[in-house]
C-alpha cells in the first residue's frame, strides 16, 4: 500500500510530463475505470503478451505505452491515485495550490473568492483550486485543508478544544 | 470542591478561553497492521514525536520515509480506518513526573492503574533523554546496601552503579531486586521498579509484598505486562528512567530495577520487524545494543554542581540454560559495571541466594563498601574459591590432612552463612558481626545444620547485650581493633 502510494506519485508526475492529449487521457481514464478491463490487466493468469495485445487494441500509442508500464509495476488499480497525482503536478506547474474546504453551509461566491485570495497571499501562489464540501455537523464555520495543514475554524472544533481543555484542566 | 466552586471554575475557563483558529499538521492513514500505522503526510514530523489519531489514541513516530511515516500505536487500533486523520502534537513522547508518583503503580505512559485516582503532577518529562556527560559525573563511592550478605560482602554496589542480575528462570533474580528495595527503608533512596512483559498476577503479588513491608512509601512501580502492546513494553524502561531522573536532578538517590531487559529486547525486536527494519543476529535489529546502552548510561552519579543525585540501576537479564555468552546477555554485561550471576544448580541445592561467586563481579568493588565491611569481607572470596577448588579434589582422595579438613569445614560454614531467607535483609551491623565471627574461625565448632539457628540467636544476643556496639557500627561504619576484639569476645561468651 505504501509502495503503491510512492509509485502512484511518481507515475502521476510522469503522466503529466508526457503531455499526452487531454482527450486521450480522458479516454484512458474511462477505459481503466472499467472493472472487467482492470481484472484482465491485473490478472497473473493473463500473459504479458496477451495484455499487450489488449492494450494496443484499446488505447492510443502514447497512452498504450503508459498503460503497459502500469501493468509492469502492478499499479493499474491505483490509476485513480495516479490521476490525482498528475493533477497535483499540473497545478504545481502553473504555481497553483490545491485546497479543500468543508463548511457547515455552502459558501457564497464572494466567500470562496475571499478564501482563495487569502491563500494566494499566504502561500505566494498564482491561483487556488478550492474543493468545496458541506457538512452540517460542523455546526458553523469551516475546516480548511491545504496540503498537510488543517485550519479548524468550525464551531464543532472549538467545542472539542474547550472540552479537552476543561477535562485536562 | 463544592458544586458552586466547580461551576465558577468552569465559567472562568470558558470566559478565559481563547477562540484562536487551531492549525494542525495532519496526515492520513494508508495502512494499519499489527499496531504499526503508515501515515501519508506529516512531512514535518520529527522522529520520536507523539502523534494523535482521531480516536484519541496516541502513537510515536518511529520511521520517516520519503512519502510516509511509520507510527507505533500506544493503544488499541479499534476505530482506526484507512484515510483517518492523524495530527502532530509537536511534543516528544513523555510521562508525568513528580513526587506524587511515589507509592503509585502506573503504566508505561504514567497513567495510574492502581485504582487510587489521578496523579496530580504538573511536570512532564520526555522518555528519551541524553545521559549526563563525563564532566557532570563523580565517581561512585557511596554504598547502596542491598541487605544481602553475599552481595554486600563480595560484590558491593554503590550509588550510581549499574549492576546486572543475570540467571536462568526461577533462580531468584527478582527476589534480589525486591530485597534490595525493601532494604532501602529509611535510607533516603527512592525506588522505581519497572516490570516489562511480566504476568500481571506476578506484578500484583510484588506490589502486595512491597506494601506489606512498607516499601511502597518510597517506591514507584511502572508496569507494562505481557498483555501490553510491544511499543508500550519498549518505552516502559525509558519512562521509569525519566521518572528517576526527575528525582536525581533534585539531588536525591534513586534505585531503579528493570525486570527484565530480555523481554524488553524481545518487544523491541517485534516492533522493529513490524516496522520492516532489517533483522540482524537472532532477528534482533542492528541497534539492539544501543537500545540498552542509552538506557543504562542515564544511570549515574552526578557531581555536587549538578545536585549530587544518583540513579543506581539493577537491570535483570534472563538466560537460557545458563548461557551468558548469548547475544543480549553479552551486550548488557559489557554495558554494566558488574554482574551477579545466579545459577539454577546452586538454587536447587539449597544455596539461596544462588550467587555464583566465581562469575559474579562488581567493577566498583571496595570503593562502594563501608570500611567496616571492607575489613571483614576481605578474604571471603578467596576462602570460598579455595573451598570450591578443594571440594573437587576431595572426590578423589579419602584421607585429608588437618589443614585441608579445616579449609573444607570453614568453607561449608561460610556457604551456610551466606544463605539468607527471602524478604529478610540484613543490617550492616549484622553482616559485620557474622563475617567477623567467621574470619576468626569461631563457627568451626558449630554444626553446619545449626548455623542458621546460631546466626539468629547470636544476633539476638548482640541486640540484647551489645546494643551500643551495634549502634556504633551502624553510625561510624568502621571497625576498629577494639570493636573487633569486643565482637570476638562477645561471640565466645555467647558460645559458652
Amino acid at each position: 500500500m505504501v509502495r503503491l502510494t510512492a509509485l502512484s506519485q511518481g507515475l502521476g508526475k510522469v503522466l503529466f510530463h508526457l503531455h499526452l492529449p487531454q482527450e486521450s487521457v480522458r479516454q484512458m481514464q474511462e477505459l481503466l475505470s472499467d472493472e472487467q478491463l482492470q481484472n484482465v490487466l491485473c490478472s497473473p493468469i493473463v500473459s504479458p503478451v496477451q495484455k499487450s495485445r489488449v492494450i494496443e487494441a484499446l488505447f492510443e500509442t502514447g497512452c498504450a505505452k503508459f498503460v503497459r508500464v502500469l501493468c509492469q509495476y502492478g499499479c493499474v488499480e491505483a490509476f485513480g491515485d495516479i490521476m490525482e497525482s498528475c493533477h497535483d503536478e499540473a497545478l504545481a506547474s502553473k504555481n497553483w495550490l490545491r485546497a479543500k474546504i468543508v463548511s457547515a453551509r455552502p459558501l457564497t461566491e464572494t466567500q470562496a473568492e475571499s478564501i482563495k485570495a487569502s491563500l494566494c497571499e499566504r502561500y505566494g501562489v498564482s491561483g487556488v483550486e478550492l474543493e468545496e464540501e458541506t457538512d452540517p455537523a460542523l455546526l458553523g464555520g469551516f475546516v480548511l485543508t491545504v496540503g498537510d495543514l488543517r485550519y479548524d475554524q468550525s464551531v464543532r472544533g472549538r467545542m472539542k478544544t474547550l472540552t479537552d481543555k476543561l477535562v485536562r484542566g | 470542591m463544592n458544586q458552586n466552586e466547580i461551576l465558577s471554575v468552569i465559567k472562568r475557563e470558558i470566559e478565559d478561553f481563547d477562540f484562536k483558529t487551531s492549525v494542525e499538521e495532519t496526515g492520513a492513514i494508508i495502512q494499519i497492521s499489527d499496531g504499526i500505522v503508515s501515515v501519508y503526510g506529516l512531512n514535518s514530523a520529527m522522529y520520536g514525536e507523539l502523534v494523535e489519531f482521531e480516536t484519541g489514541v496516541r502513537g510515536i513516530v518511529q520511521n520517516i520515509e520519503t512519502n510516509s511515516v511509520g507510527v507505533v500505536l500506544l493503544g488499541s487500533d479499534y476505530g482506526l480506518r484507512e484515510g483517518a486523520i492523524v495530527k502532530r502534537t509537536g511534543k516528544r513522547a513523555g510521562v508525568p513526573v513528580g513526587e506524587a508518583m511515589i507509592g503509585r503503580v502506573v503504566d508505561a505512559l504514567g497513567t495510574p492503574i492502581d485504582g487510587k485516582g489521578a496523579i496530580a503532577t504538573s511536570e512532564y518529562a520526555p522518555i528519551e533523554n541524553e545521559a549526563p556527560g563525563v564532566i557532570d559525573r563523580q565517581p561512585v563511592s557511596v554504598p547502596l546496601q542491598t541487605g544481602i550478605l553475599a552481595i554486600d560482602a563480595m560484590f558491593p554496589i554503590g550509588r550510581g552503579q549499574r549492576e546486572l542480575i543475570i540467571g536462568d528462570r526461577q533462580t531468584g533474580k527478582t527476589s534480589i531486586a525486591i530485597d534490595t528495595i525493601i532494604n532501602q527503608k529509611g535510607q533516603d533512596v527512592i525506588c522505581i521498579y519497572v516490570a516489562i512483559g511480566q504476568k500481571a498476577s506476578t506484578v500484583a503479588k510484588l506490589v502486595s509484598t512491597l506494601t506489606a513491608h512498607g516499601a511502597m512509601d518510597y517506591t514507584v512501580v511502572v508496569s507494562s505486562p505481557a498483555s501490553d502492546l510491544a511499543p508500550l513494553q519498549y518505552i516502559s524502561p525509558y519512562s521509569g528512567t525519566a521518572m528517576a531522573e526527575y528525582f536525581m536532578k533534585q539531588g536525591k538517590d534513586v534505585l531503579i530495577v528493570y525486570d527484565d531487559l530480555s523481554k524488553h529486547a524481545v518487544a523491541y525486536r517485534a516492533m522493529s520487524l513490524l516496522l520492516k527494519r532489517p533483522p540482524g543476529r537472532e532477528a534482533y535489529p542492528g541497534d539492539v545494543f544501543y537500545l540498552h546502552s542509552r538506557l543504562l548510561e542515564r544511570s549515574s552519579r552526578l557531581d555536587e554542581a549538578h545536585g549530587g543525585g544518583s540513579i543506581t540501576a539493577l537491570p535483570i537479564i534472563e538466560t537460557l540454560a545458563g548461557d551468558v555468552s548469548a547475544y543480549i546477555p553479552t551486550n548488557v554485561i559489557s554495558i554494566t559495571d558488574g554482574q551477579i550471576f545466579l545459577e539454577s544448580e546452586l538454587f536447587f541445592s539449597g544455596i539461596r541466594p544462588a550467587v555464583n561467586v566465581g562469575l559474579s563481579v562488581s567493577r566498583v568493588g571496595g570503593a562502594a563498601q563501608t570500611k567496616a565491611m571492607k575489613k571483614v569481607s576481605g578474604s571471603l572470596r578467596i576462602d570460598l574459591a579455595q573451598f570450591r577448588e578443594m571440594e573437587v579434589f576431595t572426590q578423589f582422595s579419602s584421607e585429608l590432612d588437618k589443614s585441608t579438613k579445616e579449609l573444607l569445614d570453614n568453607g561449608d560454614r561460610l556457604v551456610e552463612l551466606l544463605k539468607q531467607p527471602l524478604y529478610h535483609p540484613m543490617s550492616l551491623h549484622a553482616m559485620v558481626i557474622l563475617l567477623c565471627a567467621a574470619n576468626h574461625k569461631l563457627l568451626l565448632d558449630v554444626p553446619v545444620s545449626e548455623i542458621q539457628n546460631f546466626k539468629r540467636e547470636l544476633l539476638d544476643y548482640f541486640q540484647l547485650r551489645h546494643a551500643e556496639l551495634l549502634k556504633q557500627i551502624d553510625t561510624q561504619k568502621q571497625l576498629t581493633e577494639e570493636m573487633e576484639n569486643e565482637i570476638v569476645e562477645a561471640v565466645k561468651e555467647f558460645k559458652k
